[in-house]
């Protein structure tokens, strides 16, 4: 141990660790748009950020999740031992499926949201956007379980389109057909393959030893040839997330750790997510605090999703009621390529977005040759998905 | 099937001040004890040989007026010798100064100008730990106590402190947090009441002299009075074990059960509320209340559990400081101790080896790296010679707390004892040339023995350290600081609550108070849920 | 005698740069200032001397983040050729050989930490947040006239309300959050976040540097926060250079001054102030000369300045008395070294910019605790905690190619050995106690020294009139913080007499190279003399 710490390597000047298929992407890359995806390099754009987005939404991306950080938990009071950690029950959820699911802090305040993979009520992999390895093991204090990141170990890709599945089946995996959404199976060499995605579209996410991330890849790349698979970056799965109204921690919401102002953090029912926490089951971490902000109404936040008046993005632009009062944000905007809309989630105060839901507006800022458009544009508060797709639940899946 | 109103785990004097109060209000009251004594750390099971025994503790000086009066404990026999307990503090050169009345409100062995001093740093000590008194017998402002009229007290405290003038007020913001060696060193010049007061300081907490907030503990000390006289040390009549039966007869008078030997080893709780306790021999007591007097850590890591715990509290709890430095050194002696300087009436005081602030200080060093000090700073009480009550045909008691010795200790405790014991009979020598051929019996019990004699981890006396970053509040927790805990129904009242330390009862009273009121406003917190 | 009967407005005592940011503020506002310095050198302790050929050393102070960007904005410091460079690394070196570096990015800082602790590494994102609060919540009170909580002026009852105001938008608990923060021990602090010893150090060290208080001390989180709460272009907690040493920023302040049309004497040592029925009237220097005026300012710390410079007789008994007990503890030397080439640390790899930066090689608490025992005791640390930096790697301005300024700060020194005063003989073995400890790390370090300067408390006390060599001018201990500082009752920058001020580190918001003091006394005179004061902007909004 003390030799390997002497001799290891200065950590300044690799700031960004290469993921295993970064050499795939790299060399697909034209114009070298990266960025710090949790000390990893990881694209925005490989080359075109529309045509990507239509390759998620027509033929079969490929965008590299190994940056994910993914943690094991093995042992005896595995169950337990998540259900105080996250507002979920996991005794409910079946083996070989995928729970999304988020964890709380004391105040009831969402410290991150990620995916629970559940190999056997002994052995589970969570998937998160942040670290959380002190909370994790603070939270294991008095539990017999064994917990450890596999982040470096495991690589991960996400497949997602509607040519996904015929891909799939032409390098050989025919055995994703019988996946339904959420399920997973695990495959020979230790392939995990699992019907999820960000897109809200039909889509498969594959995790796998390093090792087998190149071969991989090249068998799904000559499977995909005839099938419009591209490789993409972020720029364009994060249309796509929009769409289907997904949000993304420290972007739609800044997880409790990271919040340095007061009334910055959120609870799971001011992020639209409460029909995740399960008050029937046992004590979790942040319970106390919950059952006290339902009951004496505690929330100040609704989660809204926004359809825009006109083709501007409104990214970051301040919501107003009867175009005069403040009374929220728009977190996450995009124009929609496919519902033909402009689109936006947002944190809206209340009780405005909940029973307020009429007379909205916001104010945008388009800058077109260094003068501003000042628009008021008027929002209706509408139900996601934004885009709603059949395919996406189908099984076994549509195949071309 | 066995139910109660109020189920109070541990006899220890909280415990059963708790229960007194409770009990006088109609409530079926039941404490539940490890061991097979009441009293606590108090408790007088540390037996020296077969017939003599002398607890932990040898003197009190933190039982107020309304500790006694609201427990009875007049009428339940206390008594005390009718003179306050003098200090004497003394050097290996046989130099010393004695210390008497109430706080040094006597001092001989300095001079008038020194005297002079004493009395003005005495007068101001006084007005700020007056001050800081009634935040004692109350509920600490937090979270869920913070009404306007909580605060009251605040604004109350702050006219009162800024209607005795612009000096005392600027003082008063000033001190609260400096190291007690600058306040002593800025004010008085004599080496032994220094060191006096820098051992009465930081005795029983983690802090040297010079280390800023110190101070406080003399405070802390100073909050406490017998009779209205301030600072007074008291030796109740028949030594501390009949001081604590004044504390059960009053506690069984009140119709409070007493049950022994079994300890309470699990709460039973059903949809986040208690409904009572599973003993170690499995016997099931039920009740809506239970109160826990044993130190938070083992009333949240034990009896709660940690899987039941928040994280963050769960982290909190888990930084308590909780390592005690102080052990007990009892000796049994064949006759009483001939001093070559001090007189026979002299030995009737509490004897303090506290040669200067430095001195004090450099045995606090070690004792940050878990290692004895050089030359230990101990205080020594005769009880046998203080109270003819206690003279028994075995011989003379010598108790002797001693200060700095950690609960971990890198050489092990088991071959640090003697090293100890040998250190401090080298003092004893000085003061008491023969004393080393009349010891009959003696024992010494570490911080290490305190834990597992009385069942407190880490064998700190304040259950946890009681420095202002941990005091009132912050105590034992900011978020349970009113006696609550995250289980509804569970309460705390051990030492490890506000106010603290010292047999006063305090934390008991308060703890069986807030219990009294939220259960009177059927107080959200006390309300039934299904989880 | 003679006497130079010029009148000024204002006559400065002391061209540190407490006193000359003073000066400019008020020369600005049209006032005609003098400034006197002793020395025949500018800076007090923020200075650039060229102790050995050709090499600038920062013999003081040696690093720069508190220096209050308001200030170089209000007195045009960057015309006058003031730069603050960030510092890019860091690192503390372990006794069995292995390193912990620091570095800007945030994962390569991350992963030096889990080179050590992964826990701790991840650990280390709420510690930074919970600091990051606290600085947050004493930022604005720098820039800051502390209130009087004892008086009833509108001004300070406003002030006060201001205080709770800002106390009170935090949550109830962050409010107990704070209140431990300031109370704790960084020790007992950092138990709270992290479990690895050489991390723990690597982090405790702001909490000790120039204090006379060991890591294990209640008080010292609030030393550490004092050292985070600077900045340099926005990013808080990090340190810089200044280009061509510290005395840039003096000599950018003296240039800003005399732009002004102030007038700056050196070697004028004052030997008192002049008083009469209680109004400053002018001083009297060494030399014989004395000059009028009826506001005085003293850049000297509290205690020379009303022990020293100002008789007994002209001030309240109870008031001296206070200025007595103030506590100003030398606890600090300084080894400067002038070296022939680059020191090799064989634990770092070839180009790791790590050594650019603060370098350290005590890597336990405990060790750093022991030092402050020696220290207790009366005497230096017998395994110091140095603090030491090299410049010159990051600024060519100071040395010729190759050759390096190399500034050791070491803890802990004191201004007496055990009561009795400095030999040259205690001097030397003082020394040698920190060169052996680089040599530890850095084989073949003795034989690159060109020139070294050892400097006890004694030596700052007797050439830049520190009492007791403390570079704070005062311990930064809560009794002596805010309204407490220096004395309760006169903490803003007056003094009993009238027209006697002082605007050194003795006063809030305290030491460091941070300019705050220099600047708030000045609005507090301008606001005595009636003058405007509208060109000393308030505090950036901290968002």
């Amino acid at each position: 141990m003390k030799k390997e710490l002497i001799k290891s390597k200065s950590n300044f000047n690799n700031p960004l660790k290469k993921t295993p298929f970064y050499e795939k992407f790299s060399s697909q890359m034209t114009q070298g748009y990266w960025y710090d995806w949790s000390g990893y390099k990881a694209a925005s754009i490989i080359q075109d950020q529309e045509l990507e987005y239509f390759a998620i939404r027509s033929t079969t991306s490929l965008f590299d999740i190994s940056p994910l950080i993914k943690y094991r938990i093995k042992g005896k009071d595995t169950e337990k031992f998540l259900n105080k950690l996250t507002v979920r029950n996991v005794i409910l959820q079946k083996n070989n499926t995928v729970q999304y699911t988020l964890w709380c802090n004391d105040d009831g305040h969402v410290l991150d949201d990620g995916t629970l993979f559940k190999f056997s009520e002994f052995d589970y992999r969570l998937c998160c956007q942040e670290r959380h390895l002190p909370w994790l093991l603070d939270t294991a204090i008095g539990f017999d379980i064994e917990l450890f990141e596999e982040t470096d170990l495991v690589a991960g890709l996400s497949i997602q389109g509607p040519t996904s599945a015929s891909v799939l089946n032409n390098a050989g995996l025919s055995i994703i057909n019988t996946l339904k959404p959420f399920d997973f199976v695990t495959i020979k060499k230790n392939i995990l393959i699992s019907r999820t995605g960000f897109t809200g579209d039909l889509g498969y996410e594959i995790f796998l030893p390093n090792q087998l991330a190149n071969n991989f890849w090249d068998k799904i790349w000559e499977a995909g040839k005839y099938l419009g698979i591209k490789a993409i970056g972020f720029n364009a799965l994060n249309i796509a997330r929009v769409e289907t109204g997904f949000i993304v921690a420290n972007s739609d919401f800044i997880t409790a750790e990271h919040a340095i102002r007061n009334n910055r953090t959120r609870n799971p029912d001011e992020i639209g997510l409460s029909w995740m926490v399960d008050m029937s089951k046992p004590f979790f971490n942040g319970k106390d605090a919950i059952v006290k902000i339902r009951k004496n109404n505690l929330s100040k936040y609704v989660f809204a999703a926004l359809e825009i008046d006109g083709k501007e993005p409104a990214d970051g632009a301040i919501i107003y009621h009867d175009k005069k009062h403040e009374v929220g944000i728009i977190t996450t905007a995009t124009w929609s390529p496919t519902a033909k809309k402009s689109i936006a989630l947002a944190s809206m105060k209340l009780p405005y977005g909940q029973k307020i839901k009429s007379n909205l507006w916001v104010e945008i800022y388009a800058l077109r040759e260094l003068e501003y458009y000042k628009m008021m544009k008027k929002v209706s508060i509408v139900k996601t998905p934004f885009v709603k797709l059949k395919r996406r639940t189908l099984t076994p899946p549509l195949k071309n | 099937m066995k139910s109660y109103d109020v189920i109070i785990i541990g006899a220890g004097h909280n415990g059963m001040a708790a229960s007194i109060k409770l009990a006088k209000t109609g409530r079926k009251v039941l404490i539940l004890e490890s061991s097979s004594e009441f009293g606590g750390m108090a408790s007088s099971n540390i037996l020296l040989n077969d017939n003599v025994n002398q607890p932990l503790p040898h003197l009190i000086n933190h039982l107020c007026s309304k500790s006694i009066k609201d427990l009875d404990l007049i009428k339940y026999g206390l008594k005390t010798k009718n003179f306050f307990i003098p200090s004497i503090s003394v050097d290996k050169n046989q130099n010393y100064i004695s210390f008497s009345g109430s706080y040094g409100s006597q001092i001989d062995g300095i001079d008038s100008n020194e005297k002079a001093n004493w009395e003005k740093l005495k007068k101001r000590m006084f007005f700020q730990a007056n001050l800081l008194k009634k935040f004692l017998y109350k509920s600490p402002i937090n979270r869920e106590n913070n009404s306007l009229f909580d605060k009251l007290d605040f604004l109350k405290t702050g006219i009162n402190l800024r209607i005795k003038g612009r000096e005392e007020f600027q003082e008063f913001f000033r001190m609260m947090l400096m190291c007690v060696a600058d306040i002593l060193e800025e004010e008085i010049n004599n080496d032994l009441l220094r060191g006096l007061l820098a051992f009465d300081a930081t005795l029983g907490i983690n802090l040297g002299p010079r280390s800023p907030t110190s101070y406080m503990g003399l405070l802390y000390r100073l909050a406490g009075e017998f009779n209205g006289a301030q600072g007074a040390q008291i030796f109740p009549e028949g030594g501390i074990p009949k001081l604590i039966e004044t504390f059960y007869k009053s506690s069984t008078s009140a119709g409070v059960e007493f049950i022994f030997k079994n300890e309470a080893k699990n709460l039973i709780f059903e949809n986040n509320k208690v409904t009572g306790i599973k003993t170690q021999n499995g016997e099931e007591f039920f009740a809506d209340i239970v109160l826990s007097s044993v130190s938070p850590i083992k009333t949240f890591f034990d009896f709660i559990g940690p899987q039941r715990l928040d994280t963050g509290l769960l982290r909190e709890i888990k930084s308590l400081r909780y390592k005690g430095n102080v052990s007990k050194l009892n000796l049994l002696l064949n006759k009483i101790p001939k001093s070559s300087f001090l007189s026979n009436e002299q030995l009737s005081a509490r004897i303090t080896y506290t040669p200067s602030i430095n001195h004090v200080e450099e045995n606090f060093n070690p004792s940050k790296y878990q290692q004895l000090p050089e030359d230990p700073n101990f205080e020594l009480l005769f009880p046998s010679i203080i109270d003819e009550t206690n003279i028994n045909d075995n011989g003379i008691i010598a108790s002797i707390i001693i200060q700095n010795t950690p609960y971990s200790l890198k050489d092990g405790w088991d071959s640090s004892k003697k090293l100890l014991y040998s250190k401090i009979m080298l003092t004893l020598e000085k003061i008491f040339p023969d004393i080393k051929k009349s010891v009959l019996a003696s024992k010494l019990i570490s911080p290490l023995d305190i834990e597992t004699i009385f069942n407190v981890p880490g064998g700190h006396w304040h259950h946890s350290e009681l420095q202002i970053d941990r005091m009132y509040s912050l105590r034992p927790v900011f978020k349970y600081s009113s006696y609550r805990t995250p289980i509804h129904g569970l309460y705390i009242c051990g030492a490890g609550t506000h106010p603290g330390g010292g047999i006063s009862g305090k934390s008991g009273i308060n703890a069986a108070n807030q219990i009294i009121k939220d259960q009177k406003q059927n107080n959200h917190y006390y309300e039934k849920r299904i989880d | 005698m003679n006497s130079q009967h010029k009148n000024y407005d204002v006559i400065i005592i002391g061209a540190g740069h407490n006193g000359l940011v003073n000066a400019c503020y008020l020369q600005k506002a049209g006032l005609n200032v003098l400034v006197l310095e002793k020395n025949d050198w500018i800076g007090g302790a923020a200075v650039s001397r060229e102790l050995t050929p050709n090499i600038l050393y920062s013999n003081c102070s040696y690093v720069c983040s508190l220096f209050r960007p308001e200030i170089m904005r209000d007195l045009e410091l960057p015309k006058h050729g003031l730069q603050i460079i960030g510092i890019e690394g860091g690192t503390t070196f372990t006794q069995d050989g292995r390193y912990l570096a620091n570095y800007r990015n945030y994962h390569s800082k991350r992963r030096e930490m889990a080179r050590f602790s992964v826990k701790d590494s991840e650990a280390y994102e709420r510690y930074s947040r919970d600091v990051t609060r606290q600085c947050r919540f004493i930022q604005p009170l720098l820039m800051r006239t502390a209130p009087d909580p004892a008086s009833f002026k509108s001004k300070d009852i406003g002030e006060i309300f201001y205080l709770i105001k800002q106390f009170n938008e935090l949550s109830p608990d962050q409010m107990a959050e704070t209140i431990r923060f300031w109370t704790m021990s960084i020790s007992d602090y950092l138990d709270e976040y992290f479990e690895n010893d050489v991390i723990k150090a690597s982090l405790a060290l702001s909490g000790i540097i120039g204090t006379a208080l060991g890591p294990m001390s209640p008080g010292t989180a609030y030393v550490l926060l004092h050292h985070y709460m600077g900045e340099v272009d926005g990013s808080i907690g990090s340190w810089g250079y200044a280009r061509g040493g510290m005395g840039a920023i003096t000599q950018a302040l003296s240039s800003s001054f005399k732009s002004f049309g102030g007038e700056l004497i050196t070697e004028s040592e004052v030997e008192n102030i002049l008083i009469k029925n209680n109004q400053a009237k002018g001083v009297a220097l060494k030399n014989g000369n004395e000059f009028y005026s009826s506001n005085i300012v003293s850049n000297a710390d509290v205690k020379r300045t009303f022990l020293k410079l100002v008789d007994d007789k002209f001030l309240p008994p109870s008031f001296v008395k206070k200025v007595k007990n103030f506590k100003i503890r030398g606890s600090s030397g300084k080894v400067n070294i002038g070296l022939d080439s680059m020191p090799d640390f064989p634990a770092v790899p070839k180009g790791d910019p790590c050594i650019k930066g603060d370098i350290h090689f005590t890597d336990s608490i405990e060790r750093m605790e022991k030092a402050y025992d020696d220290w207790k005791n009366g005497t230096w640390s017998k395994d110091p905690f140095l603090d030491m930096m090299i410049p010159t790697a990051t600024d060519p301005t100071m040395a010729p190619p190759g050759k390096h300024f190399m500034s050791c700060f070491v803890q802990y020194c004191p201004p007496k050995v055990y009561g009795k005063d400095w030999t040259q003989e205690k001097k030397e073995a003082f020394g040698e106690t920190v060169i052996k400890q680089i040599e530890d790390y850095s084989p073949g370090f003795r034989e690159k020294i060109i020139h070294m300067e050892i400097r006890t408390p004694k030596e700052l006390e007797d050439e830049v009139g520190l009492t007791e060599g403390n570079i704070f001018q005062g311990e930064l201990t809560f009794d002596q913080l805010l309204f407490n500082r220096p004395v309760p009752g006169y903490a803003q920058y007056r003094s009993p007499l009238k027209g006697l001020y002082i605007c050194g580190s003795s006063t809030h918001p305290g030491g460091g190279v941070m300019g705050a003091p220099g600047r708030n006394a000045a609005i507090e005179i301008l606001k005595d003399l009636k003058k405007p004061t509208s060109h000393a902007r308030s505090a950036y909004e901290v968002i």
